[in-house]
């Protein structure tokens, strides 16, 4: 069996992670939003006598140096040397997305081009002769519909085809610049070994650009001869009279207006696709994004858990309307199967440590993660629809001129929405933002927003308060950290304003509108899913047989039934200090200081930490068993929302920054805003009359 | 020569031609969109606020007021 590599390149949201998704079956995110990839990923397929791995690139507009994007894919294509690349081009936006193609052309031959999402191409009556394409550029051209899986094969059979194929570079006439360039591959091929791994009129050209990264290579292996370069590049310039890399840029569009496409592509009808305009209308579009997130989410806990409609209905005398809704809701349905399965447990062993190990040490702690799969489920469905069909890139404009406000510009839009499902890709998705300090402060603040981990101990916590603060806890908990994220932000940007005088900016594409492809938000959301479960059957899993052994010996290690006098109370007795101020005093004391110990951990801890203290098996009914007062269990809810999320984001928040002085900061900055609201939230919710 | 302004300035339902774009980081990406001297741009939104929508060939890009001030067009 022989080996390929194969790398998939192209612009932002041409489909290369759908296309990477349909031949390997597997669920790295899609999103209608251009920069959804961020790093690379990659999966290996066997197909007929080989051996493929397929390798999916973040999305880049071109081959410069300049993004850590674009460093990513130039690496690949340098460092890896792959067998073939595949070159992904958008048959909506055909001119703009070649222009990556063209420069890979230049810099390899060992490719292909895929052209991409025939499928609406077709129906909005764009018409592409293939053929013509593939003569005038000297390498195959496939036409891919990864949504309907058309070309698929064909595209596989192609790419086996062209690596036993030897191809030329593409040639584009530079007009005037071309005696220049020829003048610095003549000076550049001195160096063989240079010229042997980089095609040297790709270098020439890039070395005319101003690519940074050239300009080192050459500077470094050529230094006697980097004078005279940079006495052609002046010279050149001089003759252009203008920016070189404008001119260069200029003749590639040229060429792939005048000489690929012409007379290649046929728009049978003129209608243009116009977005609904409403999306732009600087008043109208902030009030409009606000409300389609509120609403979603709305929509979300109704199903799961019957509020606030349920609220409301009782107030409109439906009552029975509310109990039965309530009844059927989604978290009340899975509290009865967690009650089921432990009392079978307890019936079959009985009451003996062996059962209160599998009860309080495993299944609190696992199951009581577990079962709220169907509730991410939902989240995860919603969010992967709103990610697929191409209003986020709207909301963020919308969203850019409330944000520009606060020192935030629309690219912050995809950290934040991502956030609520996942703090991890949140985090990671902000590589894709280009002002390099608004994306260290996203970092450090995008954490604050609460992930799915959060959202379920915010819902046991609002059931459990009940009526209209029930029902107002989880909008206001996430209105809360929403204004934090702004607040902070604002004042961080005040403080590097001193420091960089470019202001934030946009400069997003707005990729059209479309009904969200199910298969789509199917793998955004087993994507998340696989992640949570894994987590679960992992270190949730681990800490909470550990956990389970804290609570059970006690400091003189000895074996106990009660964990009021485990290892456990005692450590978590030195956070009494601090929870008093909040409300939260006497005998169980250690309980919510224990739980909030393990949060630190993961989120999803807190609910089985309690479970298992408590010995009530279910969570609900565990925290009430607490007895906290209404304003300590809203001033709580609030620190579980903005305190340090889990190790994974800081473990990612290190990995981006890789600098530890900002990540102690960061967790040094969540501990104390969580703190400081929810003291502030105790004392005002006191005042109060309830 | 009044028809020569800056991008931010045109209103919308205007085509324009690009003649020069000034200053910083952007202005790589710009090019690598499609956005550089000679290329035709439609407005399609422009409010006097908030960013303003331009269509190249068959897409549609968002751009902050900032980037819109820097781009020299001549309206057609
Ligand atoms: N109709 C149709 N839509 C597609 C096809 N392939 C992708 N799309 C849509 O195009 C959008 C972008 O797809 P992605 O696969 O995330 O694009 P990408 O190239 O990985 O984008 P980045 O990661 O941002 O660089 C999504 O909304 C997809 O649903 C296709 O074959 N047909
Ligand atoms: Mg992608």
């Amino acid at each position: 069996m022989s080996k390929l590599l194969v790398g998939l390149i192209g612009q932002p949201n041409v489909g290369k992670s759908t296309l990477f998704n349909v031949l390997t079956k597997g669920n790295v995110i899609v999103s209608n939003w251009p920069g959804t990839t961020v790093e690379r990923v990659e999966s290996t397929i066997k197909y007929k006598e080989y051996e493929i791995k397929i390798v999916d690139l973040p999305g880049i507009y071109g081959l410069s140096y300049f993004t850590l994007e674009e460093k990513i894919s130039r690496n690949f294509i340098v460092e890896e040397n792959p067998d073939l690349l595949v070159v992904l081009v958008d048959s909506l936006a055909l001119e703009r997305t070649f222009y990556l193609a063209v420069e890979v052309l230049e810099l390899t031959s060992k490719a292909l081009i895929a052209i991409t999402k025939v499928d609406i191409a077709h129906s909005k009556g764009i018409h592409v002769n293939y053929d013509l394409i593939e003569k005038r550029l000297g390498v195959p051209v496939v036409p891919v519909s990864a949504i309907k899986g058309s070309g698929v094969e064909e595209l596989l059979d192609k790419i086996i085809e062209k690596t036993r194929i030897q191809g030329r570079l593409l040639r584009i006439d530079y007009g005037e610049l071309e005696p220049f360039i020829t003048g610095i591959e003549d000076v550049l091929r001195v160096d063989r070994e240079l010229v042997s791994k980089y095609p040297a009129r790709w270098l020439a050209l890039k070395f005319l650009e101003g690519d940074e990264e050239v300009e080192k290579l050459v500077k470094e292996k050529l230094s006697d001869k980097y004078r005279e370069l940079v006495e052609i590049r002046e010279e050149a310039r001089r003759r252009i009279g203008r920016d070189l890399a404008a001119y260069i840029s200029m003749r590639k569009m040229h060429f792939i207006r005048d000489n690929l496409l012409k007379n290649a592509v046929v728009y049978a009808r003129l209608e243009r696709a116009r977005s609904p305009r409403i999306f732009y209308n600087p008043y109208i579009a902030p009030l409009l994004s606000t409300s389609i997130i509120f609403a979603l989410f709305l929509l979300v806990f109704i199903v799961n858990t019957g509020y606030p409609l349920t609220t409301i209905l009782e107030h409109l005398g439906y009552t029975e309307l509310a109990v039965l809704l309530e009844e059927y809701s989604l978290s009340s349905l899975i509290e009865k199967l967690f009650d089921a399965l432990n009392n079978y447990i307890i019936g079959v062993l009985g009451e003996t440590p062996f059962s209160s190990f599998i009860t309080d040490g495993i299944i609190a702690g696992v199951v009581s993660v577990v079962v709220f799969i169907p509730l991410i489920a939902i989240v995860m469905l919603a969010l992967g629809a709103l990610e697929d069909s191409g209003l986020l890139p709207r909301l963020a404009i919308g969203a850019h001129i409330l944000l520009s406000k606060f020192g935030l510009s629309g690219h912050a839009i995809l950290p934040l929405t991502l956030s609520l499902g996942c703090n991890v890709p949140g985090v990671m998705s902000t590589r894709a933002i280009p002002n390099h300090f608004e994306r260290l402060r996203l970092i450090l603040l995008t954490p604050f927003i609460p992930c799915q981990a959060r959202l379920l101990v915010l819902l046991v916590l609002s059931a459990s308060l009940g009526g209209v603060i029930g029902a107002l806890l989880v909008p206001l908990v996430y209105l809360a950290s929403f204004l934090v994220v702004l607040l902070l932000n604002y004042v961080l940007y005040l403080f590097e304003k001193r420091k960089q005088h470019e202001e934030v900016e946009l400069l997003l594409e707005i990729p059209p509108l479309h009904r969200p492809y199910f298969k789509v938000v199917w793998w955004f959301t087993w994507h998340h899913l696989k992640h949570f479960l894994v987590k679960a059957g992992t270190i949730i899993f681990l800490v909470s047989i550990i956990s389970w052994g804290l609570q059970h010996t006690t400091p003189t290690f000895a074996y106990t039934e009660n964990p009021g006098e485990s290892i456990a109370a005692f450590i978590s007795r030195g956070l009494e200090v601090l929870l008093k101020p909040l409300g939260v005093s006497g005998e169980n004391t250690w309980i919510v200081g224990y739980a909030l110990l393990l949060g630190f951990l993961a989120k999803e801890l807190i609910l089985g930490a309690i479970v298992a203290s408590t010995g009530v098996n279910d969570p609900l009914d565990a925290y009430r068993s607490l007895g906290l007062s209404i304003p300590t269990s809203v001033s709580l809810a609030l620190f579980i929302a903005l305190y340090v999320p889990c190790l994974a984001t800081i473990a990612i928040i290190y990995s981006e920054t890789k600098n530890w002085k900002t990540t102690i900061s960061t967790i040094v900055l969540m501990l104390s805003t969580a703190y400081l609201l929810a003291l502030l939230a105790y004392n005002i919710t006191m005042l109060i009359p309830l | 020569m009044e028809n020569i302004t800056s991008l931010d300035t045109v209103e919308e339902g205007r085509t324009v031609t690009i003649l020069e774009i000034h200053g910083g980081g952007w202005r790589r990406r710009l090019y690598q969109m499609g956005i550089l001297p000679g290329s035709h741009l439609e407005v399609v939104f422009n409010r006097g606020t908030g960013p303003i929508i331009v269509r190249v060939g068959n897409a549609e890009i968002s751009l902050g007021r900032g980037i819109a001030r820097k781009i020299l067009v001549k309206v057609e």
